[in-house]
């Protein structure tokens, strides 16, 4: 079927254009894009080769009209439009739906106009409505333009000039006090003056304001801290400068000179700048400008008036030696103290300026010992007693050997060690180290995999030289006797005092320690339910076992393809033992296998070739030869039957009564009729029906003809009427053929309008109450059941009954069967059959004439209902066989 | 003379309504919309002579203002009904809800005039008439022609009314009894749906019989005057 794009009514489809409307129907076979199967427009998929027929986008054919070619005609867009802003140019075009605009959208637009126009121009003053509504501006908006106008027009009164938004500027009096600062009512800003026209700033952010170059002024502001000041007050030309300098800064830029050559070496002889060392007892003299903890660090002279920290200031006995690039040769074998003197001597006649850092004053330089690779490798300078007593192991995290493994200190960290007087020597791998191999990684479970942890170690011979911060820490002595491990190893220090706060914080279970955590694990508190979930020991481990065994699988797609083991194959969370799985929901067999069938087809690729249709598309020339051959049965057989039979023959030998109950009654209800009773005749048929009723009125006009009835022909349709008149007029014209006097002359009811109602209005008249009887011609049910229902409503009640006859189709006679069995109904005709047998009945003439139509009726009610049992069988044996092949 | 040539003319045109066996053709489609064309507009030729003759003219030729009323209301609540015509986006469209006051008074008169005919038309009668046929003083065939019409009543009745009560999953239960209550009362839908389409193929019969007989009435009298 096709379904119309208009009025959407099915039609055949074979059809070119609708039955309903007309429009051009498409095309009635689509074609398959694929193998050009044409295709019933019906389907979504090719009978052929199941590709899709029909786009997502719609089920409407593409050779319809679309909207384009509906906007060429002229028809309107209907849809969503936006608004558009009128551009400079359609200034002078009146903009459409102007008007409509609301009065404050129109003010503003107003507004927006008018603030580019008028911007910087003397505005007039807040708080005037006059000006405001003159404006059309808010007042809001009035206020800030005031504000911009006064303060433009001071600049500029005359012009008019547009100002943009960048060259106004807001006065300090619209301006909160928390933004404007402190400004003195005096600093109005002027438009001449940049800088008036700045807001104030703090005095703190002037006084660092460098406004003129002059050091004197800079020296006015005096909120500058003392290091600040005295880095801008430097210059070239001063050489105090020489003296500030810290002796390591000083040394830094020193010369370097070869210890036993006393050679100055140049820059390219010279390694780099490198860091000084350590030298906490250092101390050169500062000057009055540095800061106190700078100058603790720096002056020599005081040292003993300066508190410095134990370890910072025990390397002054015990040298650090200098672990850079640039040894000191003699100053590495020398005290701090030594040094400390030979920089200051060195202070005054230096010429370095702090400035430059990297140049070096080429005189009066300490001698240094040069680095080449062919000089003597210097000595090593002293360590301090915390870092000589530290020993580094020989594996680095992970396993990577890099020292020997060697508890004792090496010598290399020896302060007063004069062997091995290459630094390099020193950190050289061993032969055990040199091997680098790599230790297995570490379990994850129970360990670190931090085995520096275990090898640093403090000697026995240092112990004093643990620094007071770390020896003030409480480090409890482990429970059993350790083998060298932790941080502090044999010598534990001691543990320190904790605030009772702390202590009471302490677990009972495990030591209060800080850094020397014990290493065993602390049982937690498991609650008991939790405990009751916990695997046996077997389960756990035949659990781990599994985990263990199982593959892992490799990665089937994305960036890690095909690499195995990125995830476990564990789960993440085990499942509590003794844990009841809950019962899956029961789901039916059709259900399951739907969904796997769905799944199956998803997962299809569209490469794969794709199934065949079973089904077997009609075959249209098949079918036109059965629609041509039921056709030829019929209609050349009911000719072939009026041609052949012989006039004398009678099929239909059935006896009237028994062919037509409601004929007998009806005769006997027209009989009574007396001349001049009126009769009214509803003609409820259209021209469709027009042959098969006119069959069945004619003789019963011809009845009421000949009884002189005063006949009203009405309708509720309008050709109703005007098939009645034509019939009453030949019944009339057969009356008067057979010499009978007609009755009075025919009334016209016309046309009832309203159906239902306006029969429940033709027979409220009292015309029609005054009626004898009503026959009711119909060829649909529900027209005669309006009629036997306003009927029924109005002559209820009245004092003479009225009888009621109806004549209806074949096609409505099995529906209005209840109708007709009821008291309500006295005669009735049903079709041709019924018809003949009043005829018969009646003994009118012209009978051989019908019943040689009832004749070829009968005849091809045979035909029909033969072909009807031969389709029946057909259908029945080509169904089993196909079901056959289905199963097959 | 005139009979013949209604009889050459409908000849005519029942032959271009055969020729849809042959498939959809012009010349179905042409004797396709003169039947329409022409019951559509006689149709409303009577209805504007229906309107102009029984309330336009006396309205206009009335000069009692009470009787101007009783053609005026109406005439004015048509016209507000063919406001309903318009489409809703154009400028009319939006005054046609005025159509609504008319089509309110139709729809309700009609419910009333339907409903009050259906109580006292069909329903009573027809319940009475359901059981009329089962009397003791009948005899067997009316009796049980009495009792095959009560028992398909109900049953039909009882198959639109009983309704299996629904399940999760989709599944139905239905008692016994209900099961086979349905199943009666399907039966005899299907039949009377059967003696229905019997009905409607009766008429087309008919009328094709008809008009073949009067084709072959035409096929006389062509031979007769041929023969002449």
């Amino acid at each position: 079927m096709i379904r119309c794009p208009t009025c959407g009514m099915l039609n055949q489809d074979n059809s070119k254009s609708c039955s309903n409307c007309g429009t051009i129907l498409p095309q009635t076979k689509v074609r398959c894009p694929e193998c050009g199967t044409l295709n019933s427009v019906g389907n979504l998929l090719c009978d052929n080769c199941n590709a899709r027929l029909i786009q997502p986008e719609g089920i409407i054919p593409s050779n319809l009209p679309t909207e384009s070619d509906n906007r060429a005609e002229g028809s309107p867009v209907k849809g969503i439009s936006l608004p558009t802003r009128a551009t400079a140019n359609d200034s002078d075009v009146p903009h459409a739906g102007e008007d409509e605009l609301p009065d404050w959208l129109s003010g503003l637009t107003e507004d927006s106009e008018e603030f580019s126009e008028t911007a910087g121009s003397p505005a007039e003053e807040p708080g005037d409505d006059e000006a405001d509504s003159s404006s059309g501006h808010p007042d809001w908006l009035s206020g800030l333009l005031d504000e911009n106008a006064d303060f433009g027009a001071a600049d500029e009164p005359d012009e008019a000039e547009h100002k943009t938004e960048d060259e106004l500027t807001f006065e300090s009096d619209a301006l909160p006090d928390w933004f404007v600062g402190e400004a003195a009512p005096d600093n109005e800003p002027t438009p001449d003056s940049a800088d008036d026209s700045l807001y104030e700033l703090p005095d703190w952010l002037l006084a660092t304001a460098d406004t003129s170059d002059t050091p004197a002024e800079a020296s006015e502001t005096p909120d500058l801290p003392d290091w600040l000041t005295a880095l801008s007050e430097a210059t070239p030309t001063e050489t105090p400068v020489d003296s500030e300098l810290p002796e390591w800064l000083a040394e830094a830029q020193a010369p370097i000179t070869d210890a036993d050559t006393n050679i100055v070496l140049d820059a390219e002889t010279q390694p780099a700048t490198p860091e000084p060392p350590i030298q906490p007892s250092a101390e050169p003299q500062l000057s009055a400008d540095l800061p106190d903890w700078l100058s603790a660090v720096d002056d020599s002279e005081e040292s003993s008036n300066i508190e410095l920290p134990d370890w910072l200031r025990e390397p002054a006995e015990t040298p650090v030696p200098d672990l850079s690039a640039q040894p000191h040769g003699d100053a590495a074998g020398a005290s701090e103290e030594e040094i400390a003197v030979s920089t200051a001597e060195e202070a005054a006649p230096r010429e370095a300026v702090v400035s430059e850092v990297g140049e070096v004053a080429p005189t009066d330089t300490p001698e240094r010992p040069a680095i080449s690779p062919a000089s003597p490798e210097p000595q090593p300078a002293d360590l301090p007693a915390w870092l000589a007593g530290l020993e580094v192991s020989t594996t680095a995290p992970g396993g990577v050997a890099i020292f020997a493994d060697d508890n004792k200190r090496p010598e290399k960290l020896t302060a007063q060690s004069e062997e091995n007087p290459s630094q390099l020597e020193d950190i050289k791998p061993t032969t055990e180290a040199s091997q680098y191999e790599p230790a297995e990684p570490p379990l994850i479970q129970g360990d670190t995999g931090i085995d520096w942890e275990e090898k640093l170690t403090f000697s026995e011979d240092t112990p004093a030289e643990i620094p007071d911060w770390l020896r003030g820490l409480d480090i409890s002595e482990p429970k059993e006797p350790q083998a060298p491990s932790g941080i502090f190893g044999e010598n534990m220090p001691a543990p320190a005092e904790l605030p009772n706060w702390l202590q009471e914080l302490r677990p009972q279970s495990s030591p209060a320690t800080l850094f020397g955590v014990s290493n065993e694990p602390v049982n937690a508190d498991i609650p008991d339910w939790l405990q009751a979930l916990r695997p046996e020991p077997g389960e756990a481990s035949g659990a781990a076992a599994r985990l263990a065994g199982l593959p892992t699988p490799a990665e089937p797609e994305g960036p890690l393809q095909g690499v195995p083991g990125v995830l476990q194959a564990a789960a993440l969370i085990d499942a509590p033992a003794g844990v009841k799985t809950v019962a899956k929901t029961a789901m039916p067999e059709s259900v399951i296998a739907q969904a796997q069938l769905w799944q199956s087809l998803l997962e299809r690729p569209r490469s794969a070739e794709r199934p065949v249709s079973q089904a077997q598309p009609p075959n249209e020339a098949a079918v036109t030869l059965i629609r041509l051959l039921v056709a030829a049965i019929f209609i050349l057989g009911s000719l072939g039957a009026f041609l052949l039979l012989p006039e004398g023959l009678r099929l239909a030998t059935a006896l009237p009564a028994q062919v037509a109950p409601g004929a007998p009654a009806l005769i006997e209800g027209l009989d009574a009729l007396q001349p001049g009773d009126r009769v009214i005749v509803a003609v409820e048929y259209g021209m469709a029906y027009a042959e098969e009723m006119s069959q069945i009125a004619m003789p019963v006009l011809q009845q009421l003809t000949a009884q002189q009835a005063e006949i009203t022909i009405v309708s509720t349709l309008p050709e109703g009427a005007a098939l009645g008149a034509a019939l009453t007029a030949e019944a009339e014209l057969l009356a008067a053929e057979a010499e009978v006097q007609p009755g009075p002359a025919q009334l016209d009811g016309g046309y009832l309008a309203g159906n239902a109602s306006g029969i429940s209005a033709f027979l409220s008249q009292p015309d029609a109450q005054a009626a004898h009887h009503i026959l009711v011609l119909a060829s649909r049910p529900e027209r005669l059941r309006w009629w036997i229902e306003q009927v029924q409503l109005a002559y209820g009640s009245a004092p003479t009954p009225v009888s009621l006859s109806v004549g209806v189709s074949a096609s409505a006679g099995p529906i209005v069967a209840p109708y007709l069995r009821t008291l309500q109904i006295q005669g009735w005709l049903v079709g041709l059959p019924d018809a003949l047998a009043y005829r018969e009945l009646r003994g009118v003439e012209d009978v051989n004439s019908a019943a040689r139509t009832l004749d070829v009726l009968m005849l091809a009610h045979w035909a029909a209902g033969g072909l009807l049992v031969i389709g029946l069988l057909v259908s029945l044996v080509a169904g089993k066989k196909g079901a056959r092949q289905s199963h097959a | 003379m005139p009979e013949i040539l209604g009889l050459i003319i409908g000849t005519i045109i029942t032959l271009m309504i055969f020729s849809y066996l042959l498939g959809d053709n012009i010349l179905y489609r042409w004797a396709l919309a003169l039947l329409v064309g022409s019951a559509v507009g006689y149709a409303t030729g009577i209805a504007v002579d229906f309107v102009w003759q029984q309330w336009i003219t006396p309205a206009l030729s009335n000069t009692d203002p009470a009787a101007n009323l009783t053609y005026t209301v109406p005439l004015l609540l048509g016209s507000l009904l063919l406001l309903k015509g318009f489409p809703p986006a154009r400028f009319l469209g939006k005054i046609s809800v005025l159509g609504n006051i008319p089509l309110g008074y139709l729809v309700g008169v009609g419910a009333g005039v339907a409903i009050s005919g259906a109580l006292t038309g069909s329903l009573i009668p027809q319940v009475l008439a359901t059981g009329q046929g089962i009397r003791l003083d009948a005899g067997i065939l009316e009796l049980l022609q009495g009792g095959v019409v009560l028992v398909g009543t109900l049953s039909v009745l009882l198959l639109f009314a009983a309704r299996p009560k629904s399940q999760p999953l989709g599944r139905e239960t239905l008692s016994i009894s209900q099961r086979s209550i349905r199943q009666l009362g399907g039966f005899f839908l299907v039949v009377g749906l059967g003696a229905a389409f019997a009905g409607a193929i009766t008429s087309a019969l008919t009328a094709m019989v008809i008009r073949l007989s009067q084709i072959n009435d035409l096929a006389h009298w062509l031979m007769s005057s041929v023969g002449r």
